[in-house]
């Protein structure tokens, strides 16, 4: 069934949980439900959308800050020359908020608390193999299980600290399944960087009252290196194989489904010691939680992974506590048999990725494209499937060709059926295709995926280097554009360039993989933000069959031709038009200057801010109820959004410098200010306790501390606050320089999703998109005129803006829409405006500036300006540019 | 731990070095050397990891430190 018609493309938005997917009637009768449905998920997010629909109400202020802090604040990143905002995807939101839900509201202990959010009937405590309280998080390929482990860590960690009697625990074993796993969560977790650098995991010191950084004290082990210098603060991270608890848990053969590609080596027996000793370990400390990546292989009972577990939970009961949670992170949370995880609290179905453009489109072959495709009489595999190889070929060499123009290097993969067809077809690749000569990666497994000495007949030496190379194919220093393996390398190869997939082999139940999992690799998005991107698949009916499969969980295989004479499946690429010989882009370029920027503020100013002078309409003061003074709730002045609580403990105390604190913070998160919280701080200190209220107040009681909670005390404060430190700080130099030039045609390609475009003449790019409909009739209208030399979009490739100030007083850069160059020596900048924006005066008087500064400087080139608007550019037809420059007259006196 | 670095420059001896404070030799004097065979891409050693978390956390590493992990001075 296809998803709900008002499913939201943003992984951001907030997902209702009446419009997630599910399967079909007709699905249902031919696959049992338990197979594609989680069966505690759809009462477990209703209950949670009430839970965050309330404010998170009934969790413990730690949770709630930190909710608060991860989902509800703005995070800027900051990057070269811009920054932009970092949020988290719903869907590592919502898993977060279940895990929250679960134990701070529902307190749930063990697997019969989990039963009552079962709705169907079907689950039952036998389908719970452990005691102890465990947790699975069902999240596609590509979609951020690593964030959602570290935010739950982290979670872990400040609820042991700061809340009495809480189950949880400041000690972590995380597991993965194989070292390639292990690398990626290595890398993420080197120096703590996803905790200290690269994501908003901790709050900042302060936020809430507490000092998140500073007590965030973490040791990080690596495999067997260990070394406890503390009870707490500790983070074990290894693959499974290194691990054995010292109770001579062997693994079995039974175990493959845990040994897959690029192994190390087997665990070892108790007498040797280069494995991680789960025993001592437990010795050393009383609180352990467990997080298990790619966790589809802890389904068994009988494996040692299982065992280790349990024998760890086992230990610390005997020392009086208990292992606090497993936390089990997956895509394919599913058994032998296909039946989901039962303990599944939270998920994130591919299909629902796919829509939302967090992993690339599967694209197959239409009707008749499969039908031009025929397995040859032939005992030689490659003559038998050439075919095929070829398919993928020609449609890996389309996708190679558009990739590069971006400077992505597009990777062919194929999946074969034994060992000896690997190396064939290696060898029939490099010697038929001129561009695979010398680029194609053998990885030689054996059945079960497993890469040893003995399947593939090369050392350790050439295995750590086949590992290597194979988690480096992406760049462009590896030479290596094409892989093959007997496996489907199941999880954790990080490979993100795989653009195409040849199956040649059938999937049997036998080989135990998922169709997920044989898409998976190509799965990953190659670029940032909500473009669409797809990965091609052809293989032997057989394959295409077992991939087709997974349109039983609702996923829609997009088909479309394929072969030569068809075109690329790509994201859109504007690029420099260089190979149009029709072009002379020397004619055509346009050259822009860039100032030095006229406005930017002045931070020691911030001193000078003088609170008696502000002339607000003072705040009534109220006197609240005891009652009314117990819980304060501080909401977003304009989403009513609940963003800050402060509950007031039992003495009544309350700590009036953390109010103060959130009110400075939020006046600096606004105005986007580095720096000056301290003087800021006891200027909105001095503001509320003889200013805010018209009278002197006192700071520290809880009457006041209700009072600054009201909206209206609350908006006084900091929107008075944003305007007068922007009328104090902000600041115009009086006149600017010109620092350097852009040359249009030195702009980078870039991709852009999929919309409308026109082919122009009369610029150097390759298309023109607009934004807006508008946008793409001023194009064409521009291409028609006689007196246009040449045009061009100021796409955010270009880097050309000009700061402003903006209606709030705030700076804040204007990218204007449009260049037009009617003479060598004349240049316009167009505005065109559809919608009423408040800012377009401002932006305006800004423009007209800018243009005085430029031609004040510089007499080579003049540069003027129109503003365009909707409805004049609809209604009055113009014959030529010059006639719309002459009669488009706003903002110019 | 700012705290802790300026105590440790107003009286050397009174306050015990962090980890992150040693050099290389002197931690593996205090602590022993490497256990196990990591297997990590890049290696793994506590004594670097420690460096490391104390970079990201924008303290002051001893220059001293810092040569004995080149790759860590962009930090």
């Amino acid at each position: 069934m296809a998803l709900h018609p008002n499913f939201p493309e943003s992984p951001y938005a907030i997902l209702d949980p009446t419009i997630r997917w599910f399967p079909a009637d007709e699905t249902l009768r031919n696959t049992s439900f338990e197979k594609l449905l989680p069966p505690l998920v759809p009462e477990l997010r209703k209950q949670v959308k009430k839970f965050r629909d309330s404010g998170y109400e009934s969790a413990t202020q730690t949770s709630k800050s930190l909710l608060n802090w991860w989902f509800k604040t703005p995070h800027l990143v900051q990057k070269a020359d811009s920054s932009s905002e970092f949020k988290y995807f719903f869907s590592q939101r919502e898993a977060l908020e279940t895990i929250i839900y679960l134990v701070d509201v529902m307190k749930v202990k063990d697997k019969y608390d989990l039963i009552r959010f079962d709705n169907s009937g079907a689950v039952s405590a036998n389908m719970f193999d452990e005691t102890w309280k465990r947790f699975v998080v069902k999240m596609a390929t590509g979609a951020g299980k690593t964030k959602v482990i570290s935010l739950a860590l982290a979670w872990s960690f400040f609820h042991k600290l700061y809340e009495e009697n809480s189950p949880m625990a400041r000690n972590f074993l995380v597991i993965a399944p194989n070292i390639i796993v292990l690398d990626r969560i290595y890398k993420d977790f080197q120096g703590l960087r996803i905790f200290l650098k690269d994501d908003p995991v901790l709050p900042h010191d302060g936020f809430d009252g507490r000092e998140w950084r500073s007590d965030f004290q973490m040791d990080l082990h690596i495999q067997d290196d260990v070394h406890v210098t503390s009870p707490v603060g500790n983070v074990f991270l290894t693959n499974i194989h290194r691990v054995y608890s010292g109770n001579d848990i062997h693994a079995s053969p039974n175990d493959e489904n845990s040994m897959d590609y690029f192994l190390g080596p087997k665990p070892a027996n108790a007498t040797t010691d280069s494995n991680l000793d789960l025993s001592k370990v437990v010795r050393d400390i009383e609180e352990l939680m467990v997080i298990n990546d790619e966790a589809h292989h802890v389904h068994d009972p009988q494996n040692a992974w299982f065992k280790s577990i349990q024998d760890i939970h086992n230990r610390l009961q005997q020392k009086g506590t208990a292992l606090s949670l497993q936390l089990d992170v997956t895509a394919t949370p599913k058994h032998a048999n296909g039946a989901i995880f039962v303990q599944t609290i939270s998920d994130y179905p591919l299909v629902e990725a796919i829509k939302q453009n967090v992993v690339k489109h599967p694209l197959v072959p239409d009707g008749p494209s499969r039908a031009k495709l025929t397995e040859k009489k032939s005992s030689k595999f490659t003559e038998k499937y050439s075919d095929y190889i070829n398919l993928g070929v020609i449609e890996w060499r389309k996708a190679y060709e558009e990739h590069l123009k971006l400077d992505k290097k597009a990777i062919l993969f194929i999946m074969t059926d034994d060992t000896k067809n690997c190396d064939d077809l290696a060898e029939y690749l490099e010697n038929t295709y001129a561009d695979l000569k010398g680029a194609v990666l053998v990885i030689h497994t054996k059945n079960n995926g497993e890469i040893s000495e003995a399947s593939s007949g090369k050392n350790k030496e050439e295995l750590d280097r086949l590992r290597e190379q194979a988690n480096t194919i992406d760049s462009a220093e590896s030479p290596y554009k094409a892989i093959i393996s007997v496996m489907v390398l199941r999880e954790g190869w990080d490979v993100r360039n795989v653009t195409t997939i040849v199956g040649l082999r059938a999937f049997t139940a036998q080989n135990n993989i998922l169709p997920e999992q044989a898409l998976g690799r190509g799965l990953r998005k190659m670029y940032p933000g909500n473009i669409q991107e797809f990965v091609s698949i052809v293989g032997t009916p057989a394959f295409m069959d077992f991939v087709e499969s997974i349109q039983q969980e609702g996923v829609e295989l997009e088909r479309g031709p394929m072969g030569s004479g068809s075109q690329p499946r790509t994201p859109l690429v504007v690029e420099i038009d260089s190979e149009n010989k029709k072009k002379d882009l020397d004619n055509l370029d346009i050259e822009i200057p860039i100032m030095t920027p006229r406005i930017y503020r002045e931070y020691k100013n911030l001193n000078n801010l003088d609170v008696t002078k502000f002339g607000h309409k003072p705040v009534g003061y109220q006197d609240f109820s005891d009652e009314e003074q117990r819980e304060i709730v501080f909401k977003d002045i304009t989403t009513g959004n609940i963003t800050h609580t402060t509950v007031l403990d039992a003495s009544g105390l309350i700590d009036f410098n953390s109010v103060a604190g959130y009110f400075t913070q939020s006046i600096m998160k606004d105005l986007r200010l580095v720096s000056g919280y301290a003087i800021l701080y006891g200027k909105v200190k001095e503001f509320i306790s003889s200013q805010l209220f018209g009278k002197e107040i006192e700071l520290d009681t809880p009457n006041t501390v209700r009072n600054l909670s009201e909206v209206e005390a609350t908006r006084t404060i900091i929107e008075t606050f944003k305007k007068k430190i922007n009328d104090l700080t902000v600041q115009d130099k009086g006149d600017a320089e010109i620092r350097d030039y852009i040359k249009l045609r030195n702009t980078r390609p870039f991709i852009a999703k999929e919309q409308g475009f026109i082919v122009p003449k009369k610029s150097v790019f390759n298309k023109v998109i607009g934004d807006s409909h508008l946008e793409l009739e001023f194009s064409t209208f521009l291409e028609e005129c006689e007196d246009v030399i040449s045009y061009s979009k100021n796409y955010l490739a270009v880097h050309f803006k000009i700061d402003y100030v903006n209606a709030d007083g705030d700076i804040s850069n204007y990218y204007p829409d449009f260049f037009v160059k009617v003479a060598n020596n004349e240049v316009y900048i167009v505005e065109t405006k559809g919608l009423e924006d408040l800012d377009v005066p401002l932006k305006m008087f800004r423009l007209k500036q800018w243009c005085e500064d430029i031609n004040r400087v510089q007499k080579k080139i003049k540069y003027d300006f129109v503003f365009v608007d909707q409805e004049s550019f609809e209604k009055y037809e113009m014959k030529n540019f010059k006639q719309m420059v002459e009669n488009f007259r706003e903002y110019k006196d | 731990m700012d705290d802790i670095t300026n105590e440790q420059e107003r009286s050397p001896g009174k306050i015990e070095k962090q980890p992150w404070q040693m050099t290389k030799t002197e931690y593996e004097a205090k602590f022993g050397a490497p256990r196990g065979n990591s297997t990590v891409t890049g290696n793994f050693s506590k004594h670097k990891s420690s460096v490391e978390i104390a970079l990201n956390r924008g303290l002051k590493v001893p220059q001293e430190v810092l040569e004995d992990y080149p790759d860590l001075k962009d930090l």
